[in-house]
């Protein structure tokens, strides 16, 4: 078994885990010859699966993949890589192999830097601002200028302890099937869905628990929580559920309501992109359950899907916007909320594609 | 049916400021008047917060109040019963505060990225990347009828928002903290700057109480302490210039000199050392006790209750301090709001108004905490250790 | 009767301010000692394994400093202390009133801060008073109370000192960064041309849970990053991250170098760096194979306890030197202001396994029979009490990264890095997060013009 590569676009690759550690924090990455997987499954909440071709991450001419079977399956704690990946950024080389230790497998990432300035990682934030996460990279290469590379060397080693899961193990694991969608949509910019969506959440998480007296208590108080707070909380029955729905003439309705208030946005104008016409007939195609959804006028509420989703384990999905993909949005009334992601600057024969597989709550 | 009352303001920005001072607390009463609205927020009936937004933060401002026949008939010539006619609710002050910050949310969180590879979806959200096209959004609210909920439309950037807060009957009897205005004993106007800092210097060790001392002829002049907190005692005073105090003692040459000058009139040369003194930070003040009190005026408040009016003294631009016979503290706060945001949108708020941008505001009012009660928050602070 | 004056410009107050978060990050508590020509801040960290020690001297540090002490009502008690004043202070407490001073409102910006301390021994209240002359004629005055308290150092005698580097802080810093945040050791070898840095973790693992194993980061860096590097080849010494990384957050804040010196593993080592009249010293515990030999840090889960050094035969004198501040004071211990005294002399080790009277940090000072048996007890034990591992690491959360506890991140913006978009509050700006004043816990915003508060507003 073995498996080395230099890693190319480590931006790219520590924004995607960073967006997926969100999720979870055990992840199954699978190695195979022309693409890497990624999946979480989180005992509740939203199911991720992405394929991301090996050159999107890694440098294909340096890509040694050799193993029994046809992958190799890894169990790793995927914010421990995302820290990891923190010391490869803006390095001059890059490795990521899979080695032993004590008998213990580990993923080794070797890095070698020449650049030992004010300005790089962390350091930069002494000119510039504090770094926003949709914002760092933009400011770290505005400072790029003032670093002064040399020829000194440094190499960081970052091991990181794994499982080796046999094929055997992952057989079982298959990505989710669903049905048709009623409704399929471009999402607008995530950074205005995810505030507006936060700031519902919110409000009915405010309502709920009565409002903290003292303004600048409970200001202060917030900031630390969504910093700090344990994500385990909110995929409980009581957190607030929003309300998402769309229809097939460009328009779509983020919506919640508790007992003081009842509060929608509704975004128009919005693409619905045709759907792969691949391998089905004209006919079929406009048999399709969208496709009928189009028929309904704008104004009728049955050309709607609407889907259920909770408030915080959505909060975390949007946290992908820091990789500004496009998103397609699938509705399955009732039912389920399937978000095709498409990282942006990928080759479009085989796009880097992650699938978030969210279940809609009953009412 | 023509709703009772419509406002629409293309700055829900002014809004949430004003609103926002007085967010301590969860629920507020709304009164709308011809003038404007009222919210009023109170908390165990010893803390009020009055924010009224004048009608001038509106671009159109249509009130329709029906006169009620009945009530008409019953009532005296008295404002106050005047008042009561003007329909009066209680909604989530919270809720309608983030509400209003959904207000301008895009130009927080979409820089303008080239590698977005979304816009063209999209065609609208890339509209606030140019400044021109700010006007495009408004925010309205709105009161259909007695009973109706109290909806707040934000229209910006290809997104319009909608938000319906219940409306509740107002408890009867709610009244407000009164201040006797016959009974001012102290009037302290100051930039609410300084007051701020001082509050926020005090709160640094967390003091349960806070003492206020005010002295018209003995230094300190103007001092605020926290007590009862864990680790210091601390003391914010304003005092009074070196170089001013001398001059009211007669002590450098200059001021014997205007003494002398003085001294021809006979009878100003005693008023003259005794010329007011008054600490550098304010603009007025004036400090008059009741013989009773003796030449000092000393009253404690809860310092958590004060502190809830922070948000209100970091924003508004001049503080009036003021208190009665018994010790009710009124914190008068000027706030100026900025005009920017509105040169932006390439429109003025509305007519009459400075260039400064419009003057609003609030008012918060304290009840003092009387001598045993001092001593059982001292003790509390004890039992807590 | 002991008095104490001095006065502090504003650059020097920021200096102080840096100083006592600094040390905030080893006690809860500074100890205090003025001398003639210099004021001390030291905490000793409560496993006797860390002391950090900031000399501010006289001439350089203060705008005036005035200090007497009068010993003609009990000389006799004073043979230990000389002529110096000893008292510890809740950093806390101090910190509430030495906060970021960053005022906004430069009109009332702090012009001077004169600080003042008189110590009666008729008088049982002991006050600290700290007074900040503001502009416009704003004064902000404080009373804190202090405690008399036993000053312990840490000596560390530099000429022995075998083994030494010096750094720019800016560059220890970017080594430390790559360390995962739950990293507990440091360990620092010399490897040819290359220093290599190594973060690990003594924590012992379930089996299972593979997943859960702390990962293992190096850095090994070009000699010629250091100013100087002068250590014997192939010695691995180690100590806690923790205790680095402060230092560092500190050192970042002067213009210095910073310059190790230690001899070998189980033996302090010392970390040090002056600047603008302030001398920084720590003296920081390490651990590693005292015989000096080549550990592999992937076997390092034998790592020898702390304990192993202080019975060897020869050993050199306990690393401490130990002063006595007025030992009988005349006012007993039940009026002291709070926080009272520990009574409980008996301090158990840490490993619980021994009944034996450990050196107490703040001994009950009006027994003289006590200070007996804590001298005894010093030259038997070190300093540096025997550490037990097991117990320590347990209290450690793992979802609590311990950078969180000491504010690390508050300088590195690790969590602005690995902060989601989800954890963005949309409401606030980004400057407001990382803004000084915000993060002090006080939570009451600067106060600014409209036209300012932008960076604070929800609409900017």
């Amino acid at each position: 078994m073995r498996f080395r590569t230099q890693l190319k676009n480590t931006r790219t690759f520590s924004k995607l885990t960073a967006s997926l550690s969100s999720l979870g924090k055990i992840c199954w990455m699978r190695l195979e010859p022309e693409a890497v997987r990624f999946t979480i499954i989180p005992d509740q909440g939203t199911q991720v699966w992405s394929q991301i071709p090996v050159n999107t991450i890694f440098d294909e001419d340096t890509y040694e993949l050799e193993c029994n079977s046809e992958a190799i399956n890894i169990e790793i704690n995927i914010s421990v890589l995302t820290r990891a990946l923190r010391s490869a950024i803006d390095a001059s080389s890059a490795q990521l192999r899979l080695t032993k230790k004590d008998k213990m497998p580990l993923l080794a990432l070797t890095v070698v830097t020449t650049e030992w300035t004010e300005g790089n990682m962390a350091l930069a934030t002494d000119q510039t601002q504090p770094q926003d996460p949709t914002q760092d990279e933009t400011e770290t290469n505005d400072v790029v200028g003032d670093r002064r590379a040399r020829e000194r060397e440094t190499i960081i080693t970052q091991e990181i302890p794994i499982k080796i899961l046999h094929e055997g193990a992952v057989e079982g694991l298959h990505e989710p099937h669903c049905p048709d969608p009623d409704v399929h949509i471009f999402l607008p910019g995530l950074a205005q869905l995810k505030s507006i969506s936060d700031r519902f959440t919110k409000l009915a998480s405010t309502d709920s628990k009565n409002r903290q007296p003292g303004l600048i208590a409970s200001d202060a108080a917030g900031a630390a929580d969504e910093g700090k707070g344990p994500r385990a909380a909110g995929l409980g029955s009581n957190a607030p559920k929003l309300e998402l729905s769309a229809n097939m003439h460009g328009k779509l309705k983020l919506a919640i309501a508790t007992d003081e208030l009842r509060i929608a946005s509704v975004w128009s104008g919005l693409v619905n992109p045709a759907l792969h016409p691949g391998h089905i007939t004209q006919e079929e195609y406009s048999q399709l359950p969208s496709e009928r959804m189009r028929e309904v006028g704008d104004d009728d509420e049955s050309g709607w899907a609407k889907v259920r989703i909770d408030g915080k384990d959505w909060s975390r999905v949007l946290s992908v916007g820091r990789l500004s993909p496009k998103v397609v949005a699938c509705f399955i009334n009732e039912m389920a909320l399937v978000l095709y992601v498409y990282l942006p600057g990928t080759p479009n024969k085989d796009e880097a594609c992650i699938t978030y597989y969210i279940n809609s709550f009953t009412t | 049916m023509e709703p009772l009352f419509t406002g629409v303001s293309n700055n829900a920005h002014h809004l949430y400021t004003l609103l926002s001072c007085i967010g301590f607390a969860s629920k507020a009463t709304v009164q709308i008047t011809p003038e404007g609205l009222r919210f009023s927020a109170e908390e165990g009936r010893v803390i009020q917060g009055l924010a009224f937004l004048d009608k001038s933060l509106f671009t159109s401002y249509a009130f329709n109040a029906a006169p009620n026949p009945n009530q008409q008939s019953e009532a005296p010539d008295n404002e106050d019963s005047d008042e009561t006619n003007y329909p009066h609710f209680v909604v989530s002050l919270a809720a309608l505060l983030e509400t209003l910050k959904i207000f301008g949310i895009n130009d927080l969180n979409e820089p303008p990225r080239e590698n977005t590879s979304l816009p063209e979806t999209n065609p609208a959200s890339n509209v606030f990347s140019a400044p021109a096209l700010l006007m495009d959004r408004s925010c309205t609210l709105q009161y259909a009828s007695h009973g109706a909920p109290l909806s707040i439309a934000i229209d910006e950037a290809g997104v319009k928002t909608t938000c319906e807060l219940v409306t509740y009957e107002p408890e009867d009897d709610e009244s407000d903290i009164p201040l006797q205005r016959d009974a001012i004993i102290m009037k302290i106007i100051m930039r609410s700057a300084w007051l701020h800092n001082a509050i926020a210097e005090l709160d640094s060790s967390t003091p349960t109480i806070l003492k206020l001392s005010a002295s018209a002829k003995h230094t300190p002049y103007f001092a605020l302490s926290g007590a009862g907190g864990p680790y210091s005692e601390s003391t914010v005073e304003f005092s009074v210039d070196q170089g001013n105090e001398a001059t009211g003692e007669g002590q450098d040459g200059l001021s014997t000199q205007r003494h002398k000058v003085l001294a021809d009139d006979g009878s100003s040369r005693a008023r003259s050392t005794r010329a007011k003194l008054a600490p550098t930070v304010t603009e007025t003040f004036l400090v008059t006790p009741p013989s009773s009190m003796g030449e000092r005026i000393k009253q404690s408040y809860r310092f958590g209750l004060i502190r809830k009016a922070a948000r209100a003294m970091s924003v508004a631009n001049k503080v009036s301090i003021r208190g009665d016979r018994q010790g009710v503290l009124s914190l008068q706060f000027m706030v100026e709001l900025d005009e920017n945001q509105n040169q932006a949108t390439g429109r003025s708020v509305g007519a009459g108004v400075r260039a400064a941008g419009p003057v609003c505001f609030v008012d918060f009012r304290f009840v003092p905490l009387l001598d045993e009660e001092v001593e059982e928050a001292e003790m509390e602070m004890l039992a807590d250790e | 009767m002991t008095s104490l004056k001095l006065s502090l410009a504003p650059p020097a107050l920021v200096r102080l301010h840096d100083a006592l978060i600094c040390l905030a990050k080893f006690s809860d508590t500074v100890a205090i000692e003025a001398e003639n020509d210099l004021l001390r801040l030291s905490a000793l960290n409560s496993t006797k394994t860390a002391f950090a020690s900031f000399v501010c001297e006289r001439d350089a540090f203060f705008e005036s400093y005035e200090f007497s002490i009068n010993r003609s009502n009990r000389t006799s008690f004073q043979s230990q202390g000389g002529d110096r004043f000893y008292c510890q202070i809740l950093l806390k407490a101090l910190l509430s009133v030495f906060r970021g001073r960053v005022d906004r409102n430069k009109d009332t910006a702090v012009e001077r801060c004169d600080m003042e301390l008189h110590e009666d021994p008729q008088q049982t209240e002991c006050r600290l008073t700290v007074k900040m002359i503001c502009g416009l004629d704003v004064i902000k005055s404080y009373k804190l109370t202090y405690e008399p308290a036993a000053i312990q150092h840490a000596v560390f005698d530099r000429r022995n000192a075998t083994n030494q580097w010096i750094a720019d802080p800016r560059f220890l810093k970017q080594i430390i960064e790559h360390f995962s945040p739950s990293a507990e050791q440091l360990d620092i070898f010399s490897d040819g041309e290359r220093a290599i840095f190594t973060s690990f973790t003594t924590k012992v693992m379930e089996g299972k849970e593979i997943l859960k194993f702390p990962v293992h980061t190096s850095v090994a860096t070009d000699k010629r990053d250091f100013e100087e590097f002068l250590v014997e080849d192939n010695m691995h010494i180690a100590m806690n991250l923790k205790d680095f990384k402060a230092v560092v957050a500190h050192a970042e804040t002067s213009s210095a170098t910073v310059t190790a010196r230690y001899t070998r593993p189980c033996k302090p080592l010392q970390l040090a760096y002056g600047f603008e009249g302030i001398n920084a010293e720590f003296t920081i515990m390490t651990r590693g194979e005292s015989d000096g030999q080549d550990v592999p840090p992937s076997t390092r889960g034998s790592l020898p306890q702390l304990s192993r050094q202080t019975p060897a035969p020869a050993a050199t004198p306990a690393p401490i030197s130990f002063n006595r501040n007025d030992s009988l004071r005349p006012t007993p211990n039940s009026q002291m202001p709070p926080p009272p005294l520990s009574r409980n002399r008996s301090i158990r080790p840490l490993n619980g396994t021994s009944t034996q009277e450990h050196l107490s940090q703040r001994p009950a000072s009006e027994n003289p029979s006590n200070l007996i048996s804590a001298s005894a007890s010093m030259d038997f034990d070190s300093l540096f009490v025997p550490q037990d591992d097991d117990r320590q690491w347990d209290e450690v959360n793992e979802e609590e990264e311990p950078q969180d506890i000491l504010g690390w991140d508050a300088t590195g913006g690790q969590d602005a890095f690995e902060g989601t978009l989800r954890d963005a509050e949309p409401g606030f700006n980004s400057r407001t997060s990382q803004d000084p004043t915000a993060q002090d816990g006080m939570g009451i915003p600067p106060t600014q013009r409209m036209s300012q508060v932008r960076g604070l507003g929800l609409f900017d």
